[in-house]
């Protein structure tokens, strides 16, 4: 909202100056956002510099079409040469200009210049460039009575500083200046002088009845409607005041009847209605809800088609207004309107908040009335403009009003305990301070020695119902800087959970080795499940959906994080990145019978291309199956997880056979593998691309939550025995360490591989396997005869289970 | 007494010999020609028994310590000739050290990720848990519970997103429905943060995403004050944001009373220092209490709630918010 000071200061006679006013209103929660300072600033200089001229001649432009070239007396000697671009320039009229040296409201000072060649010595202002409007035709025309010379300044006085203010939605009081006027009184005690609300001489024929009826059949939506009848209205231009304190708060004028309504609804919050009395039908005004289907053309031109969520304002026969925000062509007032129907109504907000949704207008009007008005309002905006009419517009009131409002029970005085105060603020505010605070604010104080009983002026009664708002106002006004700041003593009693471990752990673990975290929308588009080849009954495609995406892109939540991760990389690749390795832990959706979600974290890494350093003497190999099951592992490891991959895993997504799945502690933990060139197809990504996801749950569970306990391999000697064998390509590394464990018994206290081999001297159907085993037992030294017992077994059993042959 | 050699001469000569050695071979020459198994002195002390016995005592005394100056010598010498031997061979094993060592490349945690973890440690310090809760969450507990009613703008279409097939079930907009779950969970006292991700329905621009991140922080206990709000905000934004003046102004939000605005001072690149807005705050409102079955007469407290996406944006100077989202590795490996 925009505040112009000078209309405040009308209100609130306050000796701060603008800065200090604004700075204080910030502090007290009426944010100050921006202050524009309009007109040509007002300085010494500046005085000299801006001058009144005549423009004595204005010639066409040698060498520019729409240039002028202008002799102007500015009261000088000799007259000036300017040039000028505007359209509505001519020789005789008076104009202000700007000589080399001034300086403009926006800060930048003038010089001489050279337009196309042709000196100018100044500068012919519009009210756009001095910043009293928005936007200007052209030059700004001054009245003959002014001398040459005269400093502009003495003319049009600065219109002053407006300060740009974000008000909170509670307080819909101050979308008023005299509401703002209101609060300054109350946070700088300065004098606040009373509205004056006298209505003129009710001198129109009759009694209001006699013009116009009323009938409002939807009081829930419209708690007051208020109408008077004006007649022998003159319809013209508003006086100059008027107009500029409108564009200051950035309205244009219109006429003097409907500026009026706007002037007053600036001045009060309450937005006013001006009808043509003589194009209603009846003349009656009827408050309801529309028909399903009824159209409307507003002001705007524009046909709307209405429904029975809408409310309007209508004659007898058709909608003249939506009501609080838009009104009907038909119903305006014009030139030739001579009788006016003034409307001061309240609305329900959140009726006014929903059909302005659904229609897509919000007004200066539907703004005011979305946080609901007081019914007490309509007849304080009432009057003024009724006497703004008879003044302006030369109107006379007819006597009466139509008034319908149900009588609205006053709210109950509040109690306001003392004690309350300081243990919800932490401050010794004294209770003669927190009344003088409230009396300020318009509220009867009735002291006490515990409570003050406390009743809220009209203004504020939407937000002024408990003794916590009480409280609130206090504090506010009180001042929340002063208020000491401690720290609360609390006995700690927090740590983080296994899961939040897990996670920072894996995210730290992931990052150490190169990997960068990203993170990726949540919302993906639904054809993923698609895309990652999902059958149409896998359970995967059980999403939640979103009703009102933004786009098809951001449809569905998540199932899985692989296909935002392939995003990633796609772009990633677009811009000639080779390799590299990315992953995301966080969250995946799966709809539970409740309408909610199940919400499980995973993380899930690509790598692709060839990660890691290449360098002067290292090269780093293309990913493959074995790059994500490792990463896997080692993140597993990271989380105190000893994991394995385990073949014969069938993910759509993956190659075929280059996968595995994850498991630790008898379950599955999580999947590994190549993803398959199809997919990478799809998602525009070039391969190869390896991937891994770990379930942050499985993995919490099979986390071993005891210390591990020491074995003794120290004080004993830990024999190793290589076991070279063919085996048939049919048969898994893990299964072979499996069974040759299993065979060799506790004495076994590890088994690996150290050499895979396949091709040449290799038969066919048969891959060479080195395995090496690790013989020991804490406390206690073996013999040659258990170890060599240890590996026979494991020979025998490899033998008879997987077909191995030993070599040697 | 002639025919025994002048043995501290001998030494003398010996040692001088010594230290002049210029090389391995030389010093071993050195050590047979003094103290080898021929070497006159060694002969002499073979010889002791054959002596007067008068004379036995004082040449065995100084034959053996001459013995031992003489090879406290080569030692000292073997080893000085060893050392430059081993310099010598050093020196000619030149790498040019610039080249790049072995690397062990560093990934990077997301810049969310890191702020998110810089504020749970710091709150974890003062005593607070890490608390979560569903995105997928229940208008009761996003609005309703946090007192905003049905029929508010916040709850329409055009700014919330609403999930198929639910009776009024969102992406959640705050992390503050975290609040209600918590405090549903038991009585007070509660000490907790909540970061996590949320929703709104913004287009996506510069300054705009649908989806970002906040963290929410409540406290409730018997006694806390809007000064335990202060001072706890105050805190925590000095030990995140550096040592910086903090302000607090009156500001509104449904759900708690009194509400501010917090603000930190802020100085640019060109030097002006300007108050930024970094989060909300208030004492918790008594009819959220009542919501959730607390008495608001014995308990009090307050919230409080960021973005870590703000705060990340001004702590990296990162400008544009869609660069947090793209997943671009030239972005994010900025950040290890």
């Amino acid at each position: 909202m925009k505040l112009p000071l000078e209309w405040l200061r009308e209100h609130v006679a306050t000796d701060l100056d603008d800065s200090a006013l604004a700075e204080r209103l910030t502090a007290t929660g009426t944010a100050v956002e921006r202050t524009i300072e309009r007109g040509i600033p007002a300085t010494g200089a500046n005085r000299e510099a801006f001058r009144i001229g005549k423009v004595l001649s204005a010639e066409q432009h040698p060498d520019a079409d729409r240039l002028r070239v202008l002799s102007v007396d500015t009261g000088d000697d000799a007259p000036r040469q300017i040039v000028c671009g505007a359209p509505n320039v001519a020789a005789g009229q008076t104009v202000a200009v700007a000589l080399p040296g001034a300086v403009m409201p926006g800060g930048q000072k003038l010089g001489k210049a050279k337009l196309r060649g042709v000196e100018s010595l100044g500068m012919v202002l519009s009210a756009s460039e001095l910043e009293m409007a928005e936007e200007s035709d052209g030059i700004l025309v001054l009245s003959d009575d002014l001398a040459a010379g005269t400093p502009v300044l003495d003319v049009l006085p600065p219109p002053g500083t407006i300060l740009e203010l974000e008000l909170t939605p509670n307080r819909g009081d101050c979308q008023g200046i005299y509401g703002i006027a209101r609060e300054v009184h109350a946070i700088t005690g300065a004098p606040l002088h009373a509205l004056d609300t006298a209505l003129p001489p009710e001198d129109g024929a009759g009694e209001v009845g006699d013009y116009v009826s009323l009938r409002v059949e939807a009081p829930d939506l419209c708690p007051r409607y208020m109408a008077c009848v004006l007649l022998d209205v003159r319809v013209g231009p508003s006086p100059e005041w008027m107009v500029r304190r409108l564009e200051a708060a950035g309205m244009r004028s219109i006429n003097n009847v409907v500026d009026i309504t706007n002037y007053v609804m600036l001045l009060t919050a309450q937005p006013l209605h001006a009808f043509d009395l003589d194009r209603l039908a009846g003349p009656g005004i009827v408050v309801r809800r529309a028909l399903d289907g009824e159209t409307i053309t507003t002001l705007d031109g524009q046909d709307r088609t209405l429904s029975a969520d809408h409310l309007v304002i209508a004659d007898t026969e058709k909608p003249a207004v939506i009501a609080g925000i838009f009104g009907a062509e038909f119903a305006e007032v014009s030139g030739g309107t001579t009788r006016v129907l003034l409307e001061a109504a309240t609305f329900d907000g959140p009726s006014i908040i929903r059909t302005s949704l659904g229609l897509g207008l919000r007004t200066e009007s539907s703004a005011r009335f979305e946080k609901g008005q007081p019914t007490d309002l309509p007849p304080v905006a009432m009057a003024i403009a009724c006497r703004l009419m008879h003044e302006l517009a030369g109107a006379s009131l007819v006597p009466g009003a139509l008034d319908e409002h149900a009588v609205a029970d006053r709210p109950a005085p509040i109690t306001l305990r003392h004690a309350r105060v300081a243990t919800i603020l932490g401050a010794d505010i004294a209770a003669g301070e927190a009344a003088g605070i409230l009396e300020r604010l318009g509220c009867t104080v009735q002291p006490g020695d515990d409570a003050h009983v406390v009743t809220v002026p009209w203004w504020r009664t939407a937000d002024l119902q408990r003794e916590i708002d009480l409280i609130e106002e206090v504090g506010r006004v009180h001042g929340l800087d002063r208020i000491p700041a401690v720290l609360p003593r609390l006995e700690a009693h927090a740590a983080l959970t296994p899961e939040q471990q897990v996670v920072r752990r894996l995210s730290r673990y992931a990052a150490d080795q190169g990997l960068s975290e990203a993170i990726t929308y949540r919302f993906v588009p639904e054809h993923d499940a698609g895309r990652l080849g999902l059958p149409a009954d896998d359970e995967r495609r059980k999403v939640v959906r979103i009703t009102n995406a933004l786009s098809d892109e951001m449809a569905v939540m998540r199932r899985s994080l692989v296909p935002g991760l392939l995003r990633a990389v796609e772009r990633n690749q677009a811009h000639q990145r080779r390799d590299g390795g990315i992953f995301e832990v966080g969250r995946t959706y799966v709809p539970s019978n409740d309408g909610l979600a199940d919400e499980p974290e995973e993380i899930t890494a690509l790598l692709f291309g060839a990660p890691g350093a290449r360098g002067w003497r290292q090269s780093p190999a293309d990913v493959d199956v074995w790059a994500a099951t490792g990463l896997a592992i080692a993140l597993a490891g990271a989380v105190g997880v000893e994991a394995q991959a385990i073949a014969g895993l069938r993910q759509p997504w993956m190659h075929p056979v280059r996968q595995a799945r994850i498991t630790a502690g008898g379950i599955v933990v999580g999947v590994a593998g190549e993803v398959h060139p199809a997919v990478l197809r799809d998602f525009g990504v070039r391969g190869p691309v390896a991937a891994l996801t770990l379930m942050v749950r499985e993995l919490v569970k099979v986390r071993p939550s005891d210390p591990r306990r020491y074995t003794d391999l120290i004080s004993v000697p830990v024999s190793t025995r290589d076991l070279a064998m063919l085996i048939p390509d049919t048969v898994t590394a893990a299964h072979v360490l499996d069974v040759a464990r299993e065979a060799g018994g506790d004495l076994v206290r590890g088994a690996e591989v150290f050499d895979h081999y396949a091709g040449d001297q290799v038969p066919d159907g048969r891959v060479s396997l080195a395995i090496r085993l690790t013989i020991a037992e804490p406390g206690r030294t073996l013999t040659d005869d258990e170890i060599d017992g240890v590996t026979q077994r494991a020979v025998a059993a490899l033998g008879d289970q997987v077909g191995a042959e030993l070599r040697s | 007494m002639s025919g025994i050699p002048d043995l501290s001469a001998l030494a003398d000569e010996a040692i001088a010999e010594i230290s002049s050695a210029a090389d391995l071979e030389a010093l071993e020459a050195a050590r047979v020609r003094f103290v080898g198994r021929k070497a006159p002195l060694t002969e002499l002390l073979g010889l002791i028994g054959t002596l007067p016995p008068e004379d036995r005592g004082r040449v065995g005394k100084e034959g053996n310590a001459a013995r031992r100056a003489i090879e406290a010598a080569l030692d000292a010498r073997h080893g000085a000739l060893e050392a430059e031997a081993m310099g010598a061979a050093l020196e000619a094993d030149t790498a040019d050290v610039t080249l790049p060592g072995n690397a062990f490349p560093l990934g990077a945690l997301h810049p969310i990720t890191q702020v998110r973890l810089e504020v749970e440690d710091i709150f974890l310090g003062m005593g607070y848990s890490v608390a979560d809760g569903p995105e997928v969450e229940t208008g009761f507990n996003n609005f309703t519970a946090l007192n905003t009613p049905d029929g508010h703008p916040a709850r329409s279409e055009s700014d919330t997103f609403f999930v198929e097939g639910g009776d009024d079930v969102l992406l959640r907009t705050q992390t503050s429905p975290v609040q209600i779950r918590t405090m549903q969970q038991g009585p007070p006292p509660v000490y907790v943060i909540a970061p996590g991700t949320v929703y709104r329905r913004d287009d996506v621009d510069a300054t705009h995403s649908p989806m970002f991140h906040q963290v929410e922080g409540l406290a409730v206990d018997e006694g806390l004050t809007f000064g335990h709000l202060k001072g706890t905000i105050t805190y925590f934004l000095q030990r995140l944001l550096g040592d910086r003046e903090v302000r607090v102004i009156p500001h509104f939000f449904p759900f708690t009373e009194p509400s501010v605005d917090v603000s930190v001072s802020w100085t640019d690149k060109q030097g002006r220092t300007d108050w930024l807005e970094v989060a909300g705050a208030g004492m918790v409102d008594p009819n959220v209490f009542a919501n959730v079955g607390y008495d608001p007469e014995r308990w009090t407290g307050f919230a409080f709630g960021f973005g870590l996406d703000r705060i990340a944006m001004i702590r990296h100077q990162i400008s544009d918010i869609r660069l947090l989202y793209e997943g671009d590795l030239r972005f994010l490996e900025q950040f290890s």
